[in-house]
């Protein structure tokens, strides 16, 4: 796993570490702006975007310095500061993985930019207790393994009560008998279980959750494509 | 060029990216941006040029006034060298500006 990146901006050398939660949702807010910048072809916004996400781990690059530097080690750097922050082995995690069922749930009325951490935090601060910059300090992945057993706990909590109320089960008149109607899971909790390996392949749209894909072009080597 | 100009000159060629890193050689990424060019805007090879000369594109339109035609193609292949065509090409797939060859491609 790489921990650290150099790379250099107008003559400047730059050496980073892999960010932890805290500076990690702070890149993954900044990313969200990049993309709505490429996406209505601001370019201020999206050298302004660019800047902030490499100011983000590099607090000693000033303003200055970025605007005068070659445009390439710009892209550079991002590109590298990009690399260094994907969650390792995202792809092993069934909650960072996108599917059909789920591709409309992302927006809320109350969303705003950056709203992604909050929940994040929200979550692990009502779990645990614990305080930000306890969170802020965690690696992105414990992160990550500690929220699918927050809302694994939160499911099998929700699927007892249901279990308890009368809505959970529905009359059949062929059989006069009740039958239970089960609870229907997020996509990723069925992963490998109640969905068949077709349904599967089928449902995923993504490997990742699109706020936790770097920004661009990806290539998969086992791609067929 | 700056990172604003840059990121002008990469919003012009994101729609032709996947055309343009299929071309067999420099002159036909040129060749492919130019047709490009004249068919949706003709002033934007004017503006390409002036970002990446970094001059106002009325000192650029006086300059080229009595510019032949191989004249201006190499110019503007100049300016693609100083600002490496394949780099700009790079950090429209980085920055998410164009998709996948096989989804945009012919």
């Amino acid at each position: 796993m790489v921990e650290r990146v150099e790379f250099s901006l107008g003559g400047n050398d730059h050496e980073i570490e892999r960010s932890r939660l805290g500076k990690h949702l702070t890149l993954n807010k900044v990313r969200e702006c990049l993309v709505k910048a490429v996406k209505e072809g601001d370019g201020g916004a999206i050298a302004d975007s660019l800047f902030e996400y490499l100011a983000t781990p590099t607090p000693n690059l000033d303003r200055r310095t970025y605007e005068s530097a070659p445009w390439f080690e710009i892209i550079m750097a991002f590109s590298a500061v990009q690399d260094l922050n994907t969650i390792p082995l995202a792809d092993q995690y069934a909650i960072l993985q996108q599917y059909e069922d789920d591709k409309k749930s992302d927006a809320v009325p109350w969303d705003y930019p950056g709203r992604g951490g909050v929940v994040w935090r929200h979550l692990l601060a009502s779990s645990y207790g614990w305080s930000i910059e306890e969170i802020d300090n965690l690696w992105p992945e414990q992160a990550v393994e500690l929220l699918m057993e927050i809302f694994s706990d939160d499911a099998d909590d929700r699927e007892f009560a249901y279990r308890l109320s009368e809505v959970a089960y529905e009359f059949d008149k062929a059989t006069k008998k009740s039958r239970y109607r089960p609870l229907k899971r997020p996509p990723w909790m069925v992963l490998g279980s109640e969905m068949t390996k077709e349904e599967r392949k089928k449902s995923i749209l993504t490997d990742l959750r699109r706020d936790f894909l770097p920004v661009g072009e990806i290539v998969r080597a086992d791609s067929d494509q | 060029m700056t990172i604003r100009e840059a990121v002008e000159v990469m919003k012009m060629l994101a729609p032709i990216a996947p055309k343009i890193i299929q071309a067999d050689n420099a002159p036909a990424m040129i060749r492919i941006i130019m047709d490009h060019f004249a068919e949706v805007d003709p002033t934007l090879t004017l503006r390409i040029m002036s970002l990446m000369y970094h001059e106002h594109i009325d000192t650029l339109v006086a300059t080229l006034e009595d510019t032949s035609s191989p004249e201006f193609f190499s110019m503007l292949v100049e300016g693609f060298v100083v600002n490496s065509l394949a780099d700009l090409i790079e950090g429209i797939y980085v920055l998410g500006m164009a998709r996948k060859v096989a989804e945009n491609g012919d």
